[in-house]
């Protein structure tokens, strides 16, 4: 018979990080397949199919990079699969198959200088390309990260993204939604007139006007943004008043799937297939496609 | 043996020849007086089938089933799971009485799902078991009849295997594929050769379907152009406001392919047809849906028959069989549609 893409390797959950909590928590599972002798290659920014056996199977992005050797997923509490999934154990087993997508187009990348922006779980997938580039820093330019949450508890990856930051790898900025105390509140009414001081590390106010603030400046870079669809639109407007092409911007997008490859036929934007011609697009890519969305 | 005469009371003997070497399937009316494809008997008789107008329900279920187990799981007592694919039914199968529109319907779904990056294992293993018997149409089989609009024609041979000419009484047969031709060595017994009469009606057939003739309904060229610049026409809101979402035009098209997967009570994962005009078709868990206004979803329908699917699989998603307009309780109509918009 034909290779079968819909049967899942069967892997085993070897750790569990709990990233925030709450209703809509965010947990890092990373997991090994049972097969000892199955090997999966990944680009950042592909998914798989997890399935939880009884609960169906959902799509996530790989948020571990190709780099570290381990695959983890970093899944939000939502429905269905996610809920059982956040009750699971270490020792639970998994089905996961893909990896599926284009990842991100990493080589063509070097050289540049890198903004990775990301709102709520939309750092899963800027994880993974992120921690790539880094674990690969000398063919690349210099590294942002700016990274925003509804609150500081509502940040994922904190011990990691702290190394990163402390060693020099990245600059990052973070930003939440409603103020705390040590976290600069910036002015979201009007995003030019907010000063930006380069000591600041920790900001209360939309992605988009840390964008604005920072002067992103596109001169050899370019810039990797997921997040709800409202942070994506904004932070393109804010690049775009700051002169970024639409061939600059790269984003990741996701829609309901059943398949992965290609067939069930509900992930469609327009004529694009989300699973097999994404999820990682250009901006010029996005706008081309009918406003299907 | 390429080209053949069957007798037409000679009909029921062929489909017992076929019979031994394959699973036959023919139209054959239901007691709700529908006529839909159905498995015959080992001795088929000829009373049972219905040859003569275009079935109420396409031949694609037989191919892609409407349910079927993908695969199973089991957990052990430590809470270990093992994964088996299901089988597909892999018996040789001979679709017998297939109307052209329904042929192309099958080369189309084997575009989808044996084209691109990706092969369907359990389709795949299902159609190259199976061979197509049509028969080709003198002119529209009913007023809801489009094919040449689509690409097809009352006697394209586009996804058969054999065809059968209806020339009175017989049916002027000619293999098409290597495998219909190999098909036919079965019915040696049972077929005969055309007369020059006979040779002379087949051609009547064939050069009346290419001129289109005593088609009434029509996509036109112009208008599936058009598309490209009527997607954020309000004219689709104007359709949508009749339509029932009840996904009936989906259910009978020929080439309607899209489905869900989801896991049962017992330890089964099962694909089902799914349809795009249904409400949670592509409602993410977040509650958030890119098509969620019956517009919406039936201008996706139609885009993806006369628009994405050219650009994706060089072919219509339409094959022009019009089921979906007789069938619809709303009195939807997608050459209407496509050709009023603004």
């Amino acid at each position: 018979m034909t290779k079968n893409d819909y049967l899942p390797q069967i892997a085993e959950i070897v750790s569990i990080t709990q990233e925030t909590t709450g209703e809509r928590a965010v947990k890092t599972f990373r997991v090994a397949f049972k097969d000892k002798n199955y090997k999966m290659e990944w680009r950042a920014g592909q998914t798989c199919m997890v399935s939880v056996f009884g609960k169906g199977e959902s799509m996530f992005a790989i948020s571990s990079s190709p780099t570290k050797g381990y695959i983890e997923f970093s899944v939000q509490r939502m429905g269905r699969v996610t809920e059982r999934l956040h009750q699971m154990q270490v020792g639970d087993e998994l089905g996961i198959r893909g990896p599926y997508g284009n990842g991100f187009p990493v080589e063509q990348w070097k050289g540049k200088n890198i903004y990775f922006i990301a709102g709520g779980v939309g750092m899963a997938p800027v994880r993974a390309v992120m921690n790539y580039v880094v674990d690969n820093k000398k063919d690349y330019g210099e590294l942002h990260l700016l990274y925003g949450a509804r609150s500081s508890r509502d940040l994922s990856y904190k011990a990691e993204i702290d190394a990163l930051e402390q060693g020099g790898a990245i600059d990052v900025r973070r930003t939440i939604d409603v103020a705390e105390p040590g976290w600069l509140p910036v002015d979201n009414a009007n995003p030019d007139n907010t000063k930006f001081d380069p000591s600041t590390r920790k900001f209360t106010g939309f992605v988009a006007t840390i964008v604005t603030a920072m002067k992103c400046n596109p001169e050899n870079a370019l810039a990797v943004i997921c997040g709800p669809p409202i942070m994506i639109k904004t932070c393109i407007g804010s690049l775009a008043k700051l002169g970024w092409k639409d061939e600059q911007i790269y984003t990741t997008l996701e829609n309901k799937m059943k398949c992965g490859i290609g067939k069930c036929g509900r992930c469609n934007i327009g004529g694009v297939y989300v699973c097999v011609d994404g999820p990682v697009f250009t901006y010029a890519q996005v706008k081309k496609m009918l406003p299907d969305q | 043996m390429s080209k053949s005469i069957l007798r037409k009371d000679k009909v029921a003997e062929a489909l017992s020849a076929l019979g031994k070497q394959s699973v036959v399937y023919a139209p054959v009316k239901n007691k709700r007086g529908i006529v839909e494809y159905r498995e015959l008997g080992k001795s088929a008789s000829a009373a049972e089938i219905e040859l003569d107008g275009k079935p109420d329900t396409p031949p694609k279920a037989i191919i892609f089933p409407q349910t079927e187990v993908l695969l199973t799981y089991r957990k052990d007592k430590d809470g270990k799971f093992e994964v088996t694919p299901a089988r597909p039914d892999e018996r040789e199968k001979v679709i017998f009485g297939v109307r052209p529109c329904d042929a192309i319907g099958i080369a189309v779904m084997d575009k989808v799902f044996c084209g691109g990056k990706f092969t369907d294992p359990y389709y795949k293993a299902r159609r190259e078991k199976v061979t197509i018997f049509s028969i080709a149409c003198d002119g529209p089989m009913d007023s809801y009849c489009f094919c040449p609009s689509t690409g097809g024609s009352p006697a394209a041979t586009e996804g058969s295997d054999v065809m059968m000419y209806d020339v009175g009484d017989s049916y002027y047969v000619e293999g098409v594929t290597e495998k219909g031709k190999k098909a036919l060595e079965a019915l040696k017994g049972q077929l005969g050769k055309p007369s020059p009469e006979q040779e002379g009606r087949k051609e009547a057939i064939v050069e009346k379907a290419k001129s289109g003739e005593g088609f009434t309904r029509k996509i036109s060229a112009e208008s599936i152009a058009k598309l490209d610049n009527s997607f954020d026409s309000k004219y689709w809101d104007d359709v949508a406001r009749r339509c029932l979402s009840c996904g009936a035009c989906t259910y009978y098209c020929p080439t309607c392919h899209c489905f869900d997967i989801n896991d049962e009570k017992g330890g089964e994962r099962v694909r089902t047809w799914d349809s795009c005009q249904f409400g949670i078709f592509t409602m993410h868990t977040s509650g958030h849906n890119p098509r969620a206004v019956r517009a919406q979803k039936l201008r996706n329908r139609y885009y993806h028959k006369f628009k994405y699917s050219k650009d994706n699989i060089g072919r219509y998603l339409c094959v022009g069989c019009g089921r979906c307009i007789a069938l619809c309780p709303a009195s939807l109509d997608i050459t209407k549609a496509i050709s009023e918009v603004k």
